[in-house]
């Protein structure tokens, strides 16, 4: 595309304010979690005068943030172990052909994407089970089995040399073995991806827990977030300066692993 | 069906598959099917009320008892939802691609990262975000519209309320549309740019000759994803107009988890009408098949005359 400068400036502006429209909101946020009660309430829009980081001490402890972190980071890490580990397992033997009838369960997969909504009977399901309000419950019902990882993992194995399987097999190596010491090291890239999303999925659930969970101590820390604020309607810089606790971690996993985030999503929409 | 010959364990193999393939099954596909049967049911979310089957009762009480208003209301805020959430939403992520594409804006990263951000916050940060901006006694944009001399109760505004819940759902999820369009425009050739180029294309031109037509397909997919996400979305109205609460920004998704699962400002007034949940729950999914096929359809026949 060539340079005009009457296009550029109309480029620009246009960047300009979708920048106010998605930064601003953010740091008035930040603003106003820093800010003090009578400071917010004088005027909403000052500039904070200094960093009231009391506020995110008080609002840490009124929330009871630590066990709802608690609580999340257990979440991530099972929900994401378990659901990636299923999910290599199944999409190498179907990527490579390995066993019979892989094109139909590879479609069994795909068909879960349009079928109806399965929340109804899941709660129903688990209800049954006893395991409502409890932490398995909990994650059965967040965790997917199969679905975008599948698909990501089936399309990345394909660009893994067969080779590899076969001389690792006469060379003695068994099955699992080859998987976790020479597969997964190879689907690092991939792996960290969707580990990645599954991550942030399992941080931002609000509504599974509200489904599933009713017990304040088994609280993720979204769901925890939902309940402070509900609790401290009044108080808004406690409520912001929680907001911006939920949303640090984000934001700094982002900020580093942005190209496997976006990588994931994309590749996630395209072959969905 | 004849597998590939591999000299790894058969059992292994098969083991290795048997967690996610059991998983699945249980927890995804039988649950799937089983709301389809559970929408002929008065289940409740009570454990140990018994239920009965009632053949088609909940569907013609979502159809002819409840107040036709109220019905019409839903049927018409879903329409009006996916309708303009992917309209609106792809309306802009395309220009937006088309602009951070080029090589010539400096700090093209930069604003990639921050228009994709609220993707990765999600919906209780985009949620409470705006609830904020759109306070109505003081919030900035209260302000800033008070300087025209106009004022709004945002969310709780019968009238406006579910466009100010559209407008947050496009803010957070345009930025998914931008990356796949981004992801789009990075496959077409730069021959074809410079071929046009030689021709004495002019920027325009080759946006409508080279850009659009080469891109439709990753359109497709972006408006296909779209309105399945926007039919199926609710989150964002239940946390912005406290969805169940105000009939005003209810759509079908909403209904769903409203009768389900009591899901609104966290009034508990009626047991949890799970059987009528799931009728309501398979009619949008009949609702989204039919959309998909269309614009699929649509898009298609775009893509041959293209």
């Amino acid at each position: 595309m060539r340079k005009n400068t009457g296009s550029l400036i109309v480029t620009y502006v246009f960047i300009a304010v979708l920048m106010i429209i998605y930064l601003f909101p953010l740091f008035y946020v930040f603003n106003t979690s820093i800010k003090s009660k009578t400071e917010y309430i004088q005027n909403t829009l000052s500039i904070a005068s200094s960093f009231r980081y009391e506020n995110y001490i008080e609002a840490f402890n009124r929330a009871n943030f630590a066990s709802f972190i608690g609580n999340s980071v257990f979440y991530m890490v099972v929900c994401t172990v378990l659901s990636i580990m299923m999910a290599v397992f199944l999409a190498f033997p179907i990527s490579r052909n390995y066993i019979k009838f892989s094109n139909a369960i590879y479609l069994l997969f795909i068909a879960g994407l349009f079928l109806p909504d399965a929340t109804i009977p899941q709660f129903q399901m688990l209800l049954k089970a006893g395991l409502y309000n409890t932490r398995l419950g909990y994650m059965l019902g967040l965790m997917g089995g199969g679905g975008i990882p599948l698909f990501f993992f089936v399309s990345y194995l394909k660009n893994i040399p067969r080779d590899f399987d076969e001389a690792a097999s006469i060379d003695g190596c068994g099955y699992f073995r080859y998987i976790f010491q020479i597969l997964i090291p190879l689907m690092k890239p991939a792996i960290a991806s969707m580990a990645i999303l599954s991550a942030i999925g399992v941080w931002n659930d609000v509504i599974r827990a509200i489904i599933y969970l009713s017990n304040k101590s088994l609280f993720p820390i979204t769901r925890g977030l939902h309940v402070f604020t509900g609790q401290y309607q009044n108080d808004t810089t406690l409520q912001m300066a929680a907001l911006v606790m939920v949303a640090a971690p984000l934001l700094i996993l982002y900020l580093f692993l942005q190209r496997y985030i976006i990588d994931g999503a994309v590749a996630g929409a395209i072959k969905a | 069906m004849q597998a590939t010959k591999t000299s790894f364990n058969k059992w292994a193999l098969y083991l290795g598959i048997l967690p996610a393939v059991l998983f699945y099954v249980v927890m995804n596909l039988g649950p799937s099917i089983a709301t389809f049967v559970l929408s002929f049911t008065d289940i409740t979310g009570t454990p140990g009320v018994p239920w009965k089957f009632i053949g088609i009762a909940n569907y013609k009480e979502f159809f002819f008892i409840q107040n036709p208003r109220d019905t019409m209301m839903v049927l018409k805020n879903t329409v009006i939802f996916c309708l303009l959430v992917t309209f609106v939403q792809n309306a802009i992520a395309l220009p937006i691609a088309v602009v951070l594409n080029n090589k010539f804006i400096k700090g093209r990263n930069f604003y990639r990262a921050v228009v994709f951000l609220p993707v990765v916050l999600g919906v209780m940060v985009t949620s409470l975000t705006w609830l904020l901006m759109f306070n109505p006694t003081d919030g900035p944009v209260s302000q800033l519209i008070g300087i025209f001399g106009l004022s709004s109760n945002f969310f709780a505004d019968k009238e406006t309320a579910l466009y100010y819940v559209i407008f947050c759902q496009i803010w957070m999820a345009m930025g998914y549309s931008m990356v796949i369009n981004l992801a789009g425009l990075q496959g077409i050739p730069t021959e074809l740019y410079e071929a046009g180029e030689i021709d004495g294309t002019t920027g325009n031109q080759a946006f409508r000759y080279i850009t659009f037509p080469m891109l439709w397909p990753t359109i497709a997919v972006n408006i296909t994803l779209a309105l399945i996400g926007s039919l199926s979305s609710f989150q964002i109205i239940l946390f912005t107009a406290s969805g169940g609460l105000n009939i005003f920004t209810q759509t079908m998704a909403m209904r769903v988890m409203y009768f389900a699962f009591n899901l609104n400002a966290g009034m508990n007034t009626f047991s949890m009408r799970q059987g009528f949940g799931a009728a309501v729950a398979m009619m949008l999914f009949v609702f989204i098949l039919i959309v998909t096929l269309v614009s699929h359809y649509v898009t298609n026949r775009r893509e041959m005359e293209a």
